[in-house]
């Protein structure tokens, strides 16, 4: 009797123990990531100077001298080209990659080839930026030289400092873009498809190129709409390649929200502002990924809405 | 309902994912500055607390390990005679830009290191709301230097005049000790000379820009120049030129209260360039303004060296001259140890000729260059206001004038002498007396444009003459959008001061 009261009693309290768990992440979650998510929509309508005194309320005011701001202005231009043109490209390389190395019918190969397209993503991506400063050299980058060499001299070109070309520059930094989370995403996604329906395609005579056509891509709405949410995400808040190689310029070809966000509070030490800028890169954020995820759902087939 | 579900946690994630991008921390409260006063040294009285102190490249236990050994003595010694103080050395940090970003986000939770770095410029920006005036000080003795000594009976003279005058704020208050200073010069490849038939024995700029051609003309660039939105050797350039463009006039800018003895050109502070702005006397109409538009222009075509504006820093200026890609590099005394170490060729050290008449009618110093060298060095110290809320300004400020006498500064300076020492008593470096022959020449009329009146003016400065340079933008369009920034920074600067004349 007094076991069985005892394993009542546990059973009713049973359900707490993973709460119990999950208590201390989740706290430091609110302390760290909701909390100043929360304080930064507050400190958006403040005039923050950080360590000069408190905030005091402005209202729009931030936001309204952001939209006044040319070179904000031209930092967002830059941020959905440098974003649209980045996600389609990793999309599709990486996309093809994957298809490539599924298509393999040995499974040590694939493994090999997976393992060496995936190795690169452990160097850490500042010396990534900094090695493709030296490809795109003006005196001496391997891109140049290479144009020299194969007769295409006159395309030889000052890269990252002409407005024309360097924004473009800092979108193909990391071809072929195989070494990237969506190639990850895609590679596994591939391998978990369902064997039954590659074998009925394969009876049926479907050949490759329709079964990635309306096989492959139609399962893998989910993982591709993951990659794009991440890579939009990545596109929204990219900073590395203007603190390594171009300061935003020249002029403000390659500025980006982000750079903006970091000289702002940073150097400027206009706290307020800056904080606006992240709100709008929040808001801009949010809507792009509601898009996103709306495509993938919208007519889907292998979801149950 | 399903789906609603679905799309929420996503975009929750989304939205906590970003945040990180607008997250900040919580303000804290900057005091009032105790008056000089209240809060004096008193060598009586006995000194006790805990301080912490960044005392920038001296202390680099891992790249620098002598030059940190000789600082950890030095502060072993006087932690010594004063056993109720104790002092933590905060190892470097790293470049300019992280150790703005380390510093700022330390300010702002009240936790910067008591007696730290900063650049001038910035530290003047934030003035007495964050560092302690140290102007009252500077009229006191330093008890640690020699009786009879310059400094002795007033801390000030232990420091050049030119530097007090450049490290001094808009508002006309000292926030910082400057006790070393960045010369440059113009590293030049002898081999290359030899080869192209040159000698760097130029007598104004148009004979240099020749060279620069033919240089040129033998495939190797002439000089390494950089210019981003962000700092860049360039400034310096622009420092010449535009000194040049109106060093007929600028004298006319000063400022009696700014005014030294015996400097009858010297560089404009903050306040009188801003005030010149604000009264128009710098302004794209003055016909100077199209002079020193066409002087920048000019030796960009014949002499900087292509893919200048951008993936380029000054360590790359470096590597190039090394490597012999450019036949000229503009750096630095920061830069000789290292190139000395690492150049396998013959090469030399010369300076930029003068402007003569001819390129510009207004110049005036058609003999000589201008100086471009400033404290911005590696020994600028503060003390933050924090220090002082907390009761410890006695200490830090008794600490400061220890390691600024002559016998403890020479010490540490000759464990790392990249540049030249700027308190006196102490002597240069074989490699940093080298620059003397640039300290002869006049100073220039105006500090780098990020120092010249806010810091985002400065970028956006540096913004459009990217673009001037590279053809992308003319003259005119220049001129256009230059006007604003140029009375905003103005109007931006003043406020900040608070200036008496920014409603005339």
């Amino acid at each position: 009797m007094t076991n069985q009261h005892q394993s009542a009693s546990g059973a009713r309290w049973d359900w707490l123990t993973p709460y119990l768990f999950l208590a201390p992440a989740f706290l430091l979650l609110i302390a760290l990531r909701y909390l100043p998510a929360v304080q930064a929509v507050y400190y958006s309508f403040t005039e923050w100077k950080g360590f000069f005194g408190s905030p005091e309320f402005v209202g729009f005011s931030n936001y309204s001298k952001l939209f006044h701001d040319q070179i904000f202005l031209a930092s967002l231009r830059n941020m959905v080209v440098y974003t649209v043109v980045r996600t389609l490209l990793v999309l599709g390389m990486t996309f093809f990659a994957a298809e490539l190395i599924y298509s393999l019918r040995n499974p040590t190969m694939q493994f090999i080839w997976q393992v060496l397209l995936i190795i690169p993503m452990i160097i850490p991506e500042i010396v990534v930026f900094l090695v493709w400063g030296f490809v795109f050299n003006t005196q001496t980058g391997i891109l140049n030289t290479l144009l020299t060499a194969i007769g295409l001299g006159s395309w030889a070109q000052p890269w990252l400092s002409q407005s024309s070309t360097a924004l473009w520059a800092i979108t193909f930094i990391g071809f072929p873009f195989v070494a990237s989370i969506p190639f990850l995403i895609f590679t596994s996604s591939l391998q978990g498809m369902p064997g039954e329906v590659l074998e009925a395609a394969k009876l049926d005579g479907c050949n490759t190129l329709r079964r990635v056509l309306h096989i492959d891509l139609p399962l893998m709405r989910g993982p591709i709409t993951l990659a794009v949410i991440l890579l939009i995400l990545e596109g929204i808040r990219v900073l590395l390649p203007q603190l390594v190689l171009t300061g935003g310029g020249p002029g403000s070809s390659t500025e980006s929200p982000a750079n903006y966000l970091y000289r702002t509070a940073f150097q400027y030490g206009d706290f307020g502002l800056a904080t606006a800028v992240g709100m709008i890169m929040l808001l801009v954020g949010l809507v792009f990924s509601y898009l996103s995820l709306r495509i993938r759902y919208q007519e889907a087939t292998d979801v149950d809405i | 309902m399903l789906y609603w579900k679905r799309m929420l946690v996503p975009l929750v994630l989304v939205a906590l994912f970003l945040s990180g991008c607008a997250g900040t921390a919580a303000p804290s409260d900057s005091g009032a500055t105790d008056t000089a006063a209240d809060t004096a040294a008193d060598a009586d009285a006995e000194l006790s607390g805990s301080l912490s102190f960044y005392p920038q490249n001296y202390y680099n236990p891992e790249a620098l390990p002598d030059a940190a050994a000789v600082v950890e003595a030095v502060r072993d010694e006087y932690t010594t005679e004063n056993p109720g103080v104790s002092i933590e050395l905060v190892p470097y940090v790293g470049d300019a830009n992280t150790y703005r970003s380390w510093l700022l986000t330390r300010l702002s939770a009240g936790q910067a290191p008591n007696i730290t770095w900063e650049q001038y410029s910035d530290r003047n920006a934030e003035g007495a709301e964050v560092w302690v005036d140290l102007t009252d000080y500077f009229e006191q003795p330093n008890p640690y230097v020699a009786e009879g000594e310059p400094g002795s009976k007033r801390w000030a003279d232990l420091f050049p005049d030119y530097v007090l005058a450049q490290t001094r704020g808009g508002d006309g208050r000292w926030y910082e000790v400057s006790l070393d200073w960045i010369e440059t010069g113009l590293f030049y490849n002898k081999e290359v000379f030899t080869q192209a038939g040159i000698e760097p024995d130029w007598t104004n700029m148009e004979d240099l820009m020749a060279d620069c051609q033919a240089l040129r003309d033998a495939g190797v660039e002439p000089v390494g120049v950089f210019i981003t939105p962000e700092w860049s050797t360039y400034q310096w350039l622009d420092d010449i030129f535009f000194s040049s463009a109106f060093s007929d006039v600028g004298p006319e800018w000063y400022m009696e209260k700014y005014n030294i003895p015996g400097r009858d050109f010297r560089r404009l502070n903050p306040e009188e360039f801003a005030k010149a702005v604000h009264d128009g006397h710098v302004s794209v109409d003055n016909e100077r303004f199209d002079v020193y538009l066409d002087l920048v222009k000019q030796f960009t075509d014949a002499c900087i060296m292509d893919g200048f504006a951008g993936g380029v820093a000054l360590a790359d200026v470096e590597r190039m001259f090394v490597e012999g890609q450019v036949s000229m590099a503009w750096l630095t005394t920061g830069s000789a140890t290292g190139l000395a170490e690492s150049v396998k060729f013959d090469y030399g050290l010369t300076y930029f000729p003068p402007i003569s008449n001819a390129m510009n009618p207004h110049e005036i110093h058609t003999d000589s260059s201008y100086r471009v060298g400033g404290p911005s060095g590696n020994a600028q110290y503060g003390i933050t206001q924090v220090t002082a809320q907390q009761g410890l300004l006695d200490e830090a400020l008794d600490f400061l004038m220890f390691w600024t006498a002559p016998q403890n500064f020479s010490r540490v300076y000759d464990s790392y002498p990249a540049l030249v020492p700027m308190v006196a008593g102490v002597e240069p470096s074989e490699i940093a007396a080298e620059f003397q022959f640039v300290a002869g020449m006049p100073e220039r009329l105006v500090g780098d444009p990020i120092a010249r009146l806010t810091p985002q003016f400065g970028t956006e400065h540096n913004r459009l003459f990217q673009q001037f340079m590279l053809g992308e933008i003319d003259a005119e369009t220049l001129k256009t959008q230059y006007q604003p920034l140029l009375e905003q920074g103005a109007t931006d600067a003043c406020t900040q001061n608070e200036w008496d004349w920014c409603g005339e």
